[in-house]
């Protein structure tokens, strides 16, 4: 009898614990402001018209809009595919849009599959300025149901579309074979037509993290260069870069050293922006004892970095940069978290990255917030923001 | 029995209005921003293991494998999951959670769509990575993990605790 008496008390403290929780929950699905499962995650371009380009995700398809106005208003959204996907818009993973030279828009985005942690990385593109899409494609020749997923993307000078993703297969024929292998791989495909055929992927290192976005950029000879979080030896976390294009032109550097050992998925990958002739400029969320953000110059022809410096305030949750350069200025954004409110902090260098300006907050919301993001067109650089109570935040940046 | 009776009818009322609310939940309770307060308080003096986790996080599923072992041998500890999922994910969350086959415990979840907010107010020192578990010893000393706890300091931190033969 006390028995039930007790676990009788035990429900009622349990249901007096629950009852306002719940109640709140159903006030907030009546009233709140942002439809339920609205994802925050886009991504951003602009065209040399200053139209900017956003693509989305919206009950199952991506869709692309254009603002004329730096993302007050937005035009009548495309869908590019035709039915319905689990398309990844948390953590890490988002759609992403890119602008070719001749003015083609390009998208990918990653399908979530039956299986847990698998996906397909589809590619969609525009050759009439934006008014139609092709029918998506999947970029990989390998579709088995197993991780291709945290698709990355960007287009060269030359034109040549650059898609680069975290993929399992050799982490399954490990396993087959029973040998060890630790975390992903890193494979990319590229296109020298416009989208149209892709070849065949080419792995560029093993063991990449399993959960992080991949950071992706171009050089001036058309090759690309990715950074990202690595498993090293004893389950370190650091990151790893390295420089491609038909086929890989280098075994991937080290590229970080903050030594965080942990069995964990972070959901926190780098920034990348290309410095002048000499290299590279790197930002990344680091765990740990030291957790916060780091900054660091990559030498180009050596791949030896600079000693990593902090950026962000401690307990502010610093983190998810973005990066933009032009000449010897860089501009570093990334975004924190204060009591009452999610903010963009700036800080700016006018050398290379050597030295920097004080660090000062440019937006500030009082909701939901989406990773900060950094668009440069002709003189200007532009931080977007989608926010769920301010919607698409835009400032450009100065000087 | 008497006292049973004796419950004031009103609460009686609320409680039997409450059922429908709770079989519906799908039995996760949801998480807000003072809920790691109140798990707290609701296991004052009893050590605890509180886990963060995902269905899209492979290395939590190790972690939830090894914490429930952990319960199990020491059933003075109590356990408490936190699925981290949005509304997309959460239709898996409890599938997932059910075949981790873990013992009896409270099965919690983010119910808010700003879960960077909401990690903030669990922790500040809380980045995102998962799994993230806090080992509360009786007194609610609490040590927070990313990832794997390390062994040697498991095992010391299991040392309070009288296991169960298996």
């Amino acid at each position: 009898m006390m028995t039930m008496l007790n676990t009788l008390k035990r429900f009622i403290y349990a249901c007096l614990l629950v009852t306002p929780t719940l109640l709140q929950a159903h006030e907030a699905h009546e009233h709140g402001s942002q439809p339920q499962g609205a994802a925050l995650a886009v991504s951003l371009a602009l065209d040399e018209n200053g139209t900017l380009w956003r693509v989305a995700v919206e009950g199952g398809r991506v869709i692309v809009q254009a603002s004329t106005d730096m993302g007050r208003e937005f035009d009548q959204p495309r869908k590019l595919n035709a039915s319905p996907q689990k398309i990844g818009t948390d953590g890490d993973a988002r759609p992403k849009i890119a602008i070719g030279p001749e003015g083609n828009l390009y998208v990918t985005w990653t399908q979530a599959l039956t299986k847990p942690y698998s996906g397909h990385i589809w590619f969609s593109a525009s050759t009439d300025g934006g008014r139609t899409f092709s029918t998506p494609v999947i970029v990989h020749r390998d579709r088995a149901e197993i991780t291709h997923r945290f698709d990355a993307l960007t287009v060269a000078s030359n034109g040549r579309i650059y898609v680069a993703w975290v993929d399992k297969r050799d982490l399954h024929a490990a396993q087959a074979n029973k040998q060890a292998y630790a975390g992903a791989a890193i494979y990319y495909a590229y296109s020298d037509d416009g989208g149209l055929t892709f070849k065949e992927e080419q792995k560029l290192a093993d063991s990449s993290c399993e959960c992080c976005r991949i950071a992706l950029a171009t050089d001036s000879d058309g090759h690309a260069v990715a950074l990202w979080r690595h498993v090293f030896d004893g389950g370190v976390r650091d990151h790893a870069i390295a420089r491609f294009s038909g086929q890989p032109l280098m075994e991937a550097k080290r590229a970080s050293f903050g030594n965080w050992k942990v069995d964990a998925c972070p959901h926190h990958g780098p920034a990348l922006a290309r410095g002048g002739d000499w290299g590279w400029h790197m930002a990344w969320f680091d765990g740990g004892e030291k957790a916060g953000l780091y900054y660091a110059r990559m030498d180009g022809e050596a791949w030896v970095s600079s000693p990593a410096r902090r950026f962000g305030l401690p307990e502010q949750q610093a983190g998810h940069p973005a990066l933009a350069s032009r000449g010897e200025q860089v501009w570093l954004v990334w975004r924190a978290l204060t009591a009452q409110s999610a903010i963009v902090m700036l800080a700016y260098s006018d050398d290379g990255g050597r030295s920097w300006q004080d660090a000062v907050q440019v937006a500030e919301t009082g909701g939901r917030a989406d990773h900060p993001q950094l668009l440069t067109q002709g003189d200007a650089v532009w931080l977007v923001w989608n926010t769920a109570n301010d919607g698409l935040v835009s400032r450009r940046l100065l000087p | 029995m008497k006292q049973m009776l004796s419950l004031p009818a009103g609460l009686v009322a609320v409680l039997l209005g409450l059922l429908p609310a709770m079989a519906q939940g799908a039995d996760f309770l949801p998480f807000r921003g003072d809920s790691r307060a109140a798990i707290e308080q609701a296991h004052a003096g009893r050590a605890m293991i509180l886990t963060f986790w995902s269905v899209d996080c492979a290395y939590c599923m190790e972690d939830l494998a090894l914490l429930g072992e952990i319960v199990r041998r020491h059933p003075q500890i109590a356990l408490v999951t936190v699925n981290t999922d949005d509304d997309n994910g959460a239709v898996n969350a409890a599938k997932v959670l059910d075949k981790a086959g873990l013992p009896a415990h409270a099965r919690w979840r983010f119910a808010t769509q700003d879960s960077d907010r909401l990690r903030y107010q669990i922790d500040r020192k809380w980045y995102g990575e998962l799994p993230r578990s806090y080992f509360y010893d009786k007194q609610h000393r609490v040590k927070a993990v990313s990832g794997k706890p390390d062994s040697a300091w498991l095992h010391g931190w299991l040392q309070e605790f009288q296991a169960v033969r298996p």
